[in-house]
């Protein structure tokens, strides 16, 4: 896959991933989960863990290369 | 021995490591401009973490996220934490790094420099240097704040509000004034050591005490169980929460503390590390911070306003032994200490490089290491007759300098990845920003959707920065490749 390409990519999975923070859909009752953990809690557990692996992706050579000036 | 001696000798410890790193690396700092104010660039991936992670975590989010979560419930964490779980890396790439590069090759060392240097306008720097000035005092007010708090609920008074504000200033200005960047760095990997582990530890001895996370949640669904869901109201509703999370995300690479450190990286490897551990350090430390507000909220029924901002350090005085205590007041001096001299020599930076250097060219740089000494002393002063002042709640205080900051983004990304970005623009999105921001604050500007006034000066921003670029001649194009090489 090209650079242009893996650019794409990455944006457009950051783009889905603001969309699904405004989550209006959380509103509202909840479960507990595992007894103690609140749903909107948990889901936002849940979208920072796809947030790691989102900048996982950005952090590697195919979105951000090396500084060739580097030391 | 009596509790307070106890948390008097913990703090007392706390303290004096702190100072014992501080002249450590004195005595390792060279007397130029660059190895003062920079630490040399040549940061590596855990100190530049855990000084960005430091310089980054205040009271806002120890004291002043427990107090919001205390009357909002769970939500605050989603309202606050995880969006800057992905906002903070994506902005150190977009604009962190190319900034990085650009200042290196430039030799720049304030953001400030960077922006008039890559621009060729010293009009650009010194209209950067008064906002971040104007933004950056009141959030080193916040800090501050947060230690005379704490410190006074945790002695009981003995320790009062302004005599514990000025120990800590007067602490950090040692530190800071004598080994510059290098003391604040390896001081905010003890500092992010301390509050970070305190919070981990808190996190499960208060909730033992409680007995267990399910009593806990337990107690919170009999006495508040609305604080347990989001609600569709006030910040929660889907205007003021986007763009909230707009503000949140884009201000911290604003922070003037926050870029001079992404300068210090020694390489890309560096930054990108500290982008990967991001994520997964903010729940470390955002997950409890809330759970003791919604926890304090059935423990500690009853506090209005500002009063919340207490109910972290009124759970540990409650459930928690003097050691315990004294360990808790540390982590929060070491939350505040770690932030403050970072803006301290961030802003005495600035004042000697783009100040003091336009009036005087001729300084000798071991000259501008004395005028920075000097100016963290003056700007330590000011801060005091501030905090004693304490006009807002922790909160409101943090969200007038965050919004103020998003309208600086614009010209702090365009001018490192445009080459057709002009100091018209740079002006004019300045100007623009910070206008519409002070009107919708001000109520002139309506509120479409309930969202926030960060929107205008961000939207303003942007448009300014487009308008004056585009009715304005380009950048002669040699000052263009100076700054971001060939195209």
């Amino acid at each position: 896959m090209s650079a242009a390409a893996h650019h794409r990519l990455f944006a457009v999975l950051g783009v889905a991933l603001v969309v699904l923070h405004v989550d209006t859909w959380n509103a509202g009752p909840g479960e507990l989960l595992l007894g103690w953990l609140p749903w909107d809690l948990a889901y936002h557990l849940l979208w920072m863990a796809a947030a790691a692996l989102l900048v996982l992706y950005m952090t590697s050579r195919a979105i951000w290369p090396e500084d060739q000036d580097d030391p | 021995m009596t509790s307070l001696a106890a948390i008097g000798l913990v703090v007392a410890a706390y303290l004096a490591i702190t100072l014992v790193i501080g002249v450590v690396a004195y005595r390792r700092t060279a007397g130029t401009p660059e190895d003062y104010f920079l630490g040399g660039r040549a940061t590596r991936t855990t100190v530049l973490f855990m000084a960005l992670f430091g310089t980054n975590v205040t009271p806002f989010v120890l004291l002043g996220i427990p107090g919001l979560a205390y009357h909002q419930g769970v939500a605050v964490f989603g309202l606050n934490a995880a969006i800057v779980g992905f906002g903070i890396p994506l902005t150190f790439f977009l604009i962190g790094e190319p900034a990085r590069r650009v200042a290196r090759r430039l030799g720049a060392i304030t953001p400030a420099e960077l922006y008039a240097e890559r621009l060729g306008s010293p009009a650009v720097g010194l209209a950067l240097f008064a906002a971040f000035f104007l933004y950056t005092l009141p959030y080193m007010v916040t800090a501050v704040i947060g230690a005379g708090l704490t410190a006074e609920v945790l002695t009981e008074g003995n320790l009062s509000f302004g005599a514990a504000s000025a120990l800590i200033l007067g602490i950090t200005i040692a530190y800071t004034a004598l080994g510059g960047m290098r003391a604040t760095m390896w001081t905010n990997v003890f500092q992010g050591a301390t509050f970070l582990g305190f919070i981990v530890a808190a996190f499960f001895l208060i909730a033992d005490r409680l007995g267990g996370l399910g009593a806990a949640t337990s107690a919170v669904q009999a006495r508040a169980p609305h604080l347990l869901e989001k609600a569709t109201t006030g910040a929660f509703a889907p205007g003021p929460w986007a763009s909230w999370a707009l503000a949140i995300s884009l201000t911290v690479i604003a922070f003037p503390h926050m870029l001079v450190r992404v300068f210090a990286a020694r390489d890309a490897a560096a930054l990108k590390n500290v982008c990967r551990l991001y994520p997964l350090v903010l729940v470390v430390l955002w997950l409890p911070a809330v759970l003791f507000g919604v926890w304090g909220a059935a423990e500690v029924p009853g506090l209005q306003g500002k009063a919340s901002d207490a109910i972290f350090p009124l759970l540990v005085a409650r459930h928690l032994g003097p050691v315990l205590q004294g360990m808790a007041l540390a982590g929060v001096l070491a939350a505040v200490m770690s932030t403050l001299d970072a803006q301290l020599l961030t802003l005495s930076s600035m004042l000697t490089r783009d100040v003091l250097r336009r009036v005087r060219p001729g300084l000798a740089p071991a000259r501008e290491v004395v005028a920075a000494r000097l100016f963290t002393l003056a700007l330590s002063a000011a801060v005091f007759v501030l905090v004693l002042a304490r006009p807002a709640s922790l909160f409101d205080i943090a969200a007038f300098s965050f919004s103020g900051y998003v309208t600086l983004t614009p010209t702090l990304l365009l001018g490192v990845r445009w080459r057709r970005f002009t100091a018209a623009g740079a002006i004019a999105s300045i100007a623009a920003g910070n206008l519409a921001l002070a009107l919708a604050l001000a109520g002139v500007l309506p509120a479409p959707f309930g969202v926030l006034p960060v929107a205008w000066g961000l939207l303003a921003a942007i448009a300014g920065a487009l308008l004056g670029t585009a009715l304005s001649r380009p950048p002669p194009a040699e000052q263009v490749e100076r700054a971001l090489g060939r195209a």
